[in-house]
């Protein structure tokens, strides 16, 4: 007698995981707050979570029983090109600050687009697939890393905010970071109508992991490097420079190539979803005419963040636009 | 080719001699049987005269009454006799050249619109011996042949059950080359079994000489690294995988049987699996993935942390490696990739030679790669021993040879001139391109990706037999197949 099994997969839950980790390792270039893990990521991180959930839940259910319109798909494809462009400024400086022989600018933004491009050509599914084995190689990678650097962990280098209110709120407002692969989680199925639970455990799990590995890192890199890991702009990539395992002293090489593919991941789900929206809106513009457009107005935002020492303020600006497209689901047309 | 067959005996020799011109090895005698003029066709080579004439001489010897006619024998000889003539009429020359090609006699009757195939067939052929490849140290050692009426009887000597279904096809314009579909009926999803089917049928080939013919007319259009069908020399893994509710196609006159689905990680299983415990399977799983690494990402990742990242070495090693690069002339990453194809071409050359002078190929190779080329400074050793291993893990899963080899070449290139970045770029391209596949319809990353209990259970690991056979595996517990849910 055969047996089907009838379970499929709604969301891409582990291609938003993979992505939304990967701000966890590859940190921006002057990060806006520096705060002890105890209270930078433990205290806010349990406020900030809980709060972004409960927004992200209330998105999802608006988005899943009303309808998209137009605008707001390409509003959140300009997003996702202004994303990616941060991505690939932020990732651009941090394999030259890594590696002693750096890679042109040129090949650099080859290599990340021709690759986003290539993933343009295959299914969600695929990409999902993908975000399975690249989990289980960053779990290999943290698991190497743990062993590495666990002979330098010392407890008693945890430190404890002077003034813990004070910075509390700050430490909120920083935690509180909205990533465009949050809202397209609600947006990216097979179905007319997602289950809500799936929906809501979802963003539980993807905010509960992604939560929990920042705190548990941030802990880390405090307990090896002390008070000094408030002053290093990658303190990640500085403990696992610090890491080795008998013979081999440094194995930071290693896993540099496991956080330059979930960089790489990001970018191609960035570059898919832009597509995907834009055809969505406009449904007569062909693949490769989007595809050019978004390929342009990637560089074109790179160019002009590159040129004006702006990062900071995109920060700012993809934020505050992540936040309005979130709020204005809620007005959108409900479905029949 | 639908021209019936004449009444006139005449008639159809002309044709047929007609047709197959001045072949010397058609062999037609007139003879007459009961007072009716016939003659008995075959292909010398393909059809044993003993036989015929042991069932002709049966049938001359008989002493009932003359017939009045062909029509009349021919009904007597079909009904009124236990002669072993074939079932099937042959009322046209199509049906004729096939039945004389399948190593049939043929006996034309005056006066009749139909012939009678009489089964003295004696081909020769390879007799049933252990494959060359897919070595076991336990279980079957039986292999299959290149004739296809033994291969379907080594299956249905290992499935003995009503559900198992052969059904029998034909492929090649030129060659009408017989194809055989084999499936058990309760296991396989009939959708599945319509898909092939369909297939099979509308592949436009001129000849079919190998199973792997068929196969980019059973695959999704555009290149692809890896193949979504996978081949089997042995009767038993052919059998294991229609227990699975999978297809085989079998061609005459390929010894390979073609099994679909194929997933990525059957190319990591063997027979020997299950005749051992499951921790010493599981440990043997997990080396060949290693070692399945290792063959594709070994060469490159050496040369771009020479190249890139050397505190990545020991000290010691990368002293040693350093010294030994600078003996030679070339960029590591080329001098990487000239070795690599040096010994594709002496595997070829061994290949391909004959026998008698084969071993020579060892000893040249040994002897200009291993000895004079270093002792010259041209080649350096760490950059032979790191291919030779390389090339002995790719060994380890030889159904995977062929991407392995073009990959590695590919990886070499991309950490050595761009470094940790084309590394990873290639690495996420390899990855979409085997988790982008579908074998009809499944996932080709099952149960690896989307992560199942399968891949615990009989996939990277395996548990005990006793745990498999409370719940064997089926294709169905596998997500996917005709008709899953639609992208966004």
């Amino acid at each position: 007698m055969q047996s089907h099994n009838t379970q499929r997969p709604l969301l891409p839950l582990p291609l938003v995981l993979v992505t939304a980790l990967a701000g966890s390792f590859i940190r921006p270039f002057g990060q806006p707050v520096q705060q002890p893990a105890a209270q930078g990521y433990l205290l806010a991180g349990l406020a900030a979570a809980p709060a972004l959930c409960l927004a992200l839940c209330l998105y999802g259910r608006a988005a899943s029983s009303r309808r998209m319109p137009g605008w707001f798909c390409l509003a959140l494809a300009g997003v996702l090109a202004l994303s990616a462009a941060m991505e690939l400024l932020q990732c651009q400086r941090f394999y030259n600050y890594v590696l002693a022989d750096q890679l042109s600018l040129f090949w650099f933004l080859a290599l990340a687009l021709g690759v986003a491009g290539c993933a343009a050509a295959y299914s969600l599914r695929a990409l999902n697939r993908a975000s399975v084995l690249v989990l289980a190689l960053l779990g290999l990678s943290l698991a190497l890393l743990l062993a590495s650097v666990a002979p330098q962990v010392r407890f008693e280098n945890l430190l404890y905010p002077a003034d813990p209110l004070g910075q509390a709120g700050l430490g909120l407002l920083a935690r509180t970071l909205l990533l465009p692969e949050y809202l397209l989680l609600a947006l990216l199925h097979g179905q007319k109508k997602p289950p809500r639970a799936a929906l809501y455990r979802g963003y539980a799990l993807v905010l509960g992991v992604g939560f929990g590995l920042e705190s548990l890192l941030a802990a880390l890199a405090e307990s090896v490097l002390g008070a000094a890991g408030l002053r290093q702009s990658q303190p990640i990539y500085t403990i696992a420079r610090l890491g080795g395992i008998s013979v081999f002293r440094r194995l930071d090489a290693v896993h540099v190539g496991v956080w330059l593919l979930l960089f790489y991941l990001k970018i191609c789900l960035y570059f898919w979803a832009f597509l995907w929206l834009v055809r969505k809106a406009l449904p007569r513009v062909r693949r490769q005419v989007a595809g050019l457009a978004g390929l342009l107005l990637t560089l074109g935002l790179f160019g002009l963040l590159r040129g004006f020492a702006g990062a900071a303020g995109a920060y700012f600006v993809q934020q505050g636009l992540l936040w309005l497209l979130l709020i204005s689901a809620a007005f959108w047309r409900k479905q029949p | 080719m639908q021209k019936p067959l004449s009444t006139d005996l005449g008639q159809n020799l002309a044709d047929l001699n007609e047709m197959f011109g001045s072949s010397m090895d058609l062999y037609t005698k007139r003879l007459c049987i009961q007072g009716v003029q016939c003659a008995v066709c075959m292909f010398d080579g393909l059809s044993s005269t003993e036989k015929l004439w042991v069932i002709l001489l049966d049938a001359l010897s008989r002493p009932e009454g003359q017939k009045a006619n062909g029509w009349q024998l021919y009904q007597h000889i079909l009904h009124g006799t236990d002669i072993p003539a074939e079932s099937g009429e042959v009322a046209d020359f199509e049906e004729l050249v096939r039945r004389l090609t399948a190593g049939m006699a043929v006996l034309l009757l005056d006066g009749s619109c139909k012939a009678i195939a009489l089964s003295t067939q004696n081909m020769q052929a390879r007799s049933v011996q252990e494959p060359s490849g897919e070595g076991n140290i336990r279980g079957s050692r039986e292999g299959f042949t290149d004739l296809l009426r033994i291969n379907v009887s080594l299956l249905r000597r290992l499935i003995r059950r009503e559900s198992f279904a052969i059904e029998l096809l034909s492929a090649g314009e030129r060659t009408n080359t017989e194809v055989v579909l084999c499936y058990d009926k309760a296991m396989a999803r009939p959708e599945l079994v319509a898909s092939v089917r369909q297939k099979l049928q509308s592949a436009k080939l001129p000849l079919v000489l190998d199973s792997g013919y068929l196969a980019p007319f059973l695959q999704k259009s555009g290149f692809g690294f890896f193949s979504e069908v996978g081949y089997t020399e042995r009767p038993a893994t052919a059998c294991a995988k229609i227990c699975e509710g999978k297809l085989v196609v079998l061609v005459n006159g390929s010894p390979f049987a073609m099994v679909l689905p194929y997933f990525f990680t059957e190319h990591f299983q063997s027979l020997d699996d299950y005749a051992s415990k499951a921790y010493f399977c599981s440990f043997i799983r997990l080396l060949k993935y290693l070692a399945f690494a290792l063959a594709v990402l070994l060469p490159g990742s050496f040369v771009c942390a020479v190249q890139y990242t050397p505190e990545l070495l020991p000290p010691q090693l990368l002293y040693k490696v350093a010294a030994a690069e600078r003996a030679t002339p070339w960029p590591l990453f080329l001098e990487m990739v000239l070795v690599i194809l040096l010994l594709e071409i002496i595997r070829e050359a061994g290949l391909r030679l004959p026998k008698p002078i084969g071993h020579s190929v060892g000893l040249v190779a040994a002897l200009i790669v291993g000895d004079a080329a270093v002792g010259a400074g041209i080649l350096s050793t760490p950059v032979l021993i790191i291919a030779a291993l390389t090339s002995i893990s790719t060994f380890v899963i030889p159904s995977l040879y062929e991407p392995v080899t073009v990959l590695r070449i590919l990886f070499v290139f991309a950490g050595g001139m761009l470094g940790p970045a084309g590394m990873v770029a290639l690495f996420v391209v390899m990855l979409f391109s085997v988790c982008g596949m579908e074998s009809f319809g499944y996932p080709y990353t099952s149960p690896l990706a989307p992560f199942g209990r399968g891949s615990v259970r009989d996939g990277v690991l395996r548990v005990s037999l006793k745990s498999l056979a409370r719940h064997p595996f089926e294709i169905g517990d596998l997500p996917g197949g005709e008709g899953q849910d639609a992208e966004p």
